[in-house]
Order: structure tokens, then C-alpha cells, then sequence
């Protein structure tokens, strides 16, 4: 097979890095947002070029083709990830959105007064508020996996959860894959196991990590997965919720309107069979066909590809993170528990200033506290640095950085 | 031209008015929703409540935000209260002698808002 390689040399593939008169940048914040390769321009473009008719409804043949072009997309997406059958994916703004909908619509479906969803401490926003809003509702309770500050693994013991679950009669386990702040990879597949055993439901925020490693949702033992296209090197504003079909078949729609019903009278109507139920209005269908091609894109790379050349770059940056004088690095040292992201304090300075400091050196990273409060609250931190890597990095983004770095811990030591 | 030139370093690395004020007449208390940092500015008026008689600031940030409050406690210093609600943001960003980006403006003017909300309390 056709092996592209990855880092320096596949960065004629993204036209950003054409941007200032091609003025070399290190852009280190693929954990924020993906950079979109010409693959995924081109097929959004062609869409609204070619094709720009409206889905499902037009008998003419541009129809047609835009809805054959949408409902392939579905396809897609649920091969990428082990998915039985296209009608399982539901296409949503982000990731978010996905799990708004899953806490309304499944949560508000099973859960009863003084029943517990369990989460843990390293969730993005994400995959707290929509519970918190939940557990209002319906009266229920949230529970946490802690996780070890040094270590940054979660805590679980796998002798005593099954019964953990059941006496706080947990019905949703909500976890997210890998950590935005921590890169901590769960152990998402022998927690599940005994979360399904227990009798509850497994949810999969897999935002992070679908974009760095293979997926396959039977293998998790995932009831339920959700994603961001735009971290996966697709366009913002489509998302993926992806769910057993018998679990979407048992759920109200979240919005209403057009494109989801089957019967429409003036005082009630009926809705179509998922996925279709599930998306009000017109969608976003060159994010669709954009996501679709994304995904086409890293496959052609593979996915064990673009993990190995993440590791490598991990590893060599985090030994090269160390060598800088009071830096410290959140999170696992082990790089095979480690994806994406190396998150770090530098004694002395202010996130924010870091931030800003790497930003004149045309050094990117994100700071602040990530979306993740809670996480930074129990670190005793109000804000970190984040590092994020992605295909298109090499070694000299992460010189870039550390030489940025090292300058700026001089001139605030002096 | 770097964001942080050596005056921002050397009044982050030692501020001159840092410190929290037990007698404080009128405090005013802000928060940085970018990261999260609080920032308290104390006054310390004369019997007539009318002048500044000691200006300090307490809470940990960034270095924008530690040099704009340490700038701003020593402007204030000795001002007397219409002096203080004639003090506006355009003043603090003089003050500070830079525009910062536009991500960081916020931190910039935190101490300008501490100012207003111990105003605020003076009433």
C-alpha cells in the first residue's frame, strides 16, 4: 500500500502553511482545531461548485447526487469507526451538540429520580455540563472516577466497580477517550466491559483521540461514540453522534422541523427512523461531504501511521520539555498512555504569558484551562500550557517551540 | 516589538505595591474569565475620605495583568476621588504605554476595572 510520509513532507497537502508569504509557523494547537488539507477543500468546493442542491427531497438529478454524496458520507464515517450500518451515524454541529442530544434525549429516556450517571474528573465541559443540566432535570445523581495527580490515570479498581456501579445504580458511563489537557488514553475498553456488565450504557467522548489512533467502536464496547469533524481535519460545524441503531430507534428527536418528519397534520405529525430523525433542517451537507473526504484522507495514511509518528514526536518533545528549567509536564510519562497533547507549568510563569511569549516567535499553542475546570481545579491550577501535535508536525515545530521557550525562561529570569 | 519589555518583566518579577491591606477603606475585587485570576485592588483614603493615601494590590496573574496593577497603584498614589472616577480605560492603556493583542487587552485593563468596582463601593 501507498505510503505517504508524515510530518515536514506532507505539508504541501495543507494550504495554510502558504499563509504570510509562506513565513515558517509552528502550529501546535491541532488539540483546539485541525488544519484542513486541499482534499477537503476541494470536495466542499466541488459540492458548492457542481452540486449545491438540497438533500432528500429534489427529484431532479443535482439532487440526487447531493443527497447520494450526504448519505455516503454516512458511510464513511461508520466504517471508519466499526459501525454496523450507515443509518447509526447522526450528523450534528460538534461533539458537543452530540452529547447535548444524548443527555436530553437518551438520558431523559432511562434515567429515573436517584439514579447515577458516572464521569470522570478529566472531562471536557463537554461531557459534564450537559449531565450536570441532566441530573437537574431528572433528579438523578453524577458520579466521578477520580484520577492521580502524578500519574494522571484514572483510579478504578476492576475488582470492586461492577458492585461500585450497582450500588449507586449507575444506568450512563460517560467517558472521555483521551484526555485534552492530561493526553492520558483511558483504559476505555476494560472500564466498558464492566460498565455493560454492571447494566449501564457507555457513552465514548472521542473527540481527542479519534484523529490520533484506530477506532473501533465494538472492540471499546461503546453504546454510544461522539466527534468533532473540525479536530479530524474536516470543516467546523458537523460533528458525528454515532449509536447502536435500537438505542436511536428508542429516542425522541431533539429538534423538530423539517427533514425529520414522515407525517406532517396540523396538530401532531410522526418522525422518520434514524438517522434521519435527528436532523431538523437542512444540514450541513458540504460539512458532510467535507468530513467524509477527511476521513478518506487518514485512511489513506492510516491510522497505526499517524500514531506511530505522533509517539515519536511526543517522545522527542517531551525529552526535550524536561531540559528546560522548571518546566514540569502534566499527565503520564509513559508515551504509550499518552495522545495528542503534553500539557505543562513553568515555575514562575504565567500561562498566559507563555501563550503570548511563543506567539511572537510564530509559535502556537493554546493556554488556559482548556475547557476543563474541574480537571485544573484539582491540579490546584487555574490555566496550563498546551502543546498538541499532529500529522503535519515535525521536529522543528517542537524545536520552534523549545527554543522559544528556553529564550523566554532566560528573559524572565534575568 | 516584544509584549514583554523589561519594565513588564522587572514589575511582574518585583512589584512595588503588591500586598494585601487589612485597613483598607474600599477594596475592589475582579475577575480574568480568560484564565481565571482574581485581582483586588485596597484603598487606604485620609479621614476626610477624600484622598489616596496608599494604593496595593493582591491576587497571583499573569505579567500583563501584575504590571498594569502595580503602574496603576503607583499612579493613584496621593490622587484624590474625582481624580479616581476621571481615571478611564484609554487612561490605563496609556498608563501601561503599549497596546497589547487583542487576547490580551483583558488583562491589560483588570486593574482599571478593579478600580471602578472599588468605586463602586465607595458610594
Amino acid at each position: 500500500m501507498f505510503m505517504k510520509k508524515l510530518g515536514l513532507s506532507i505539508r504541501n497537502d495543507f494550504p495554510i502553511f502558504a499563509r504570510n508569504a509562506g513565513v515558517p509557523f509552528a502550529y501546535l494547537d491541532s488539540a483546539a482545531t485541525s488544519l484542513k488539507p486541499v482534499c477537503v477543500l476541494d470536495a466542499m468546493r466541488g459540492y458548492y461548485e457542481s452540486y449545491s442542491a438540497n438533500v432528500s427531497r429534489g427529484v431532479y438529478e443535482m439532487a440526487e447526487q447531493a443527497t447520494g454524496a450526504y448519505e455516503a458520507s454516512r458511510g464513511v464515517v461508520g466504517k471508519f469507526i466499526g459501525a454496523d450500518r450507515p443509518e447509526e451515524i447522526v450528523f450534528a454541529r460538534n461533539a458537543t451538540e452530540a452529547l447535548n442530544l444524548l443527555a436530553a434525549q437518551f438520558g431523559g429516556l432511562i434515567m429515573n429520580e436517584g439514579d447515577g450517571i458516572l464521569l470522570s474528573e478529566m472531562e471536557h465541559h463537554a461531557n459534564l455540563i450537559p449531565w450536570q443540566e441532566l441530573a437537574k432535570h431528572e433528579k438523578c445523581v453524577l458520579h466521578f472516577l477520580p484520577f492521580d495527580i502524578k500519574s494522571g490515570e484514572l483510579e478504578w479498581n476492576p475488582d470492586t466497580f461492577a458492585s461500585f456501579l450497582k450500588e449507586r445504580r449507575i444506568k450512563i458511563v460517560s467517558l472521555v477517550h483521551s484526555s485534552n489537557v492530561l493526553g492520558t488514553i483511558n483504559p476505555i475498553k476494560e472500564i466498558f466491559a464492566v460498565a455493560r456488565e454492571a447494566g449501564a450504557y457507555t457513552i465514548l467522548d472521542a473527540a481527542q483521540s479519534v484523529v490520533h489512533m484506530p477506532i473501533d467502536i465494538k472492540e471499546l464496547g461503546a453504546d454510544f461514540l461522539v466527534c468533532s469533524g473540525h479536530k479530524m481535519f474536516g470543516p467546523t460545524g458537523i460533528g458525528v453522534l454515532w449509536g447502536r441503531y435500537e438505542l436511536l430507534d428508542r429516542m425522541a428527536p431533539y429538534q423538530t422541523g423539517g427533514e425529520m418528519i414522515q407525517d406532517v397534520g396540523l396538530k401532531t405529525s410522526t418522525f422518520k427512523e434514524p438517522p434521519h430523525r435527528f436532523e431538523a433542517g437542512t444540514p450541513h451537507i458540504a460539512g458532510a461531504i467535507g468530513l467524509a473526504e477527511a476521513i478518506r484522507y487518514m485512511q489513506e495514511i492510516g491510522m497505526e501511521e499517524i500514531r506511530n509518528h505522533e509517539k515519536e514526536l511526543l517522545a522527542y518533545a517531551r525529552e526535550h520539555l524536561l531540559q528546560i528549567k522548571g518546566l514540569h509536564i502534566l499527565g503520564p510519562s509513559d508515551i504509550d498512555k499518552r495522545s495528542g497533547v503534553i500539557s505543562f507549568m513553568i515555575d514562575g510563569i504565567h500561562p498566559h504569558d507563555v501563550g503570548s511569549f511563543l506567539a511572537q516567535d510564530g509559535v502556537m499553542i493554546r493556554v488556559g484551562d482548556h475547557c476543563a475546570k474541574p480537571l485544573h481545579k484539582k491540579l490546584n491550577i487555574t490555566a496550563s500550557s498546551r502543546i498538541s501535535i499532529s500529522i503535519y508536525n515535525d521536529h522543528d515545530d517542537i524545536d520552534a517551540a523549545v527554543n522559544s521557550l528556553t529564550k523566554m525562561v532566560n528573559t524572565f529570569s534575568v | 516589538m516584544s509584549m514583554y519589555r523589561q519594565e513588564i518583566i522587572e514589575r511582574y518579577r518585583f512589584p512595588r505595591h503588591r500586598g494585601e491591606m487589612k485597613n483598607a477603606s474600599v477594596q475592589g475585587e475582579v475577575l480574568n474569565v480568560l484564565c481565571g485570576d482574581e485581582l483586588t485592588l485596597y484603598f487606604l483614603f485620609d479621614a476626610n475620605k477624600t484622598r489616596v493615601e496608599n494604593v496595593t494590590f493582591g491576587g497571583i496573574g499573569c505579567a500583563l495583568m501584575t504590571a498594569a496593577a502595580d503602574m496603576l497603584c503607583e499612579h493613584l498614589m496621593g490622587k484624590i476621588t474625582e481624580e479616581l472616577k476621571a481615571f478611564l480605560a484609554d487612561d490605563m492603556l496609556k498608563l501601561y504605554g503599549e497596546m497589547p493583542s487583542p487576547s490580551r487587552l483583558k488583562c491589560v485593563l483588570l486593574p482599571y476595572e478593579a478600580l471602578r468596582r472599588a468605586l463602586a463601593g465607595l458610594a
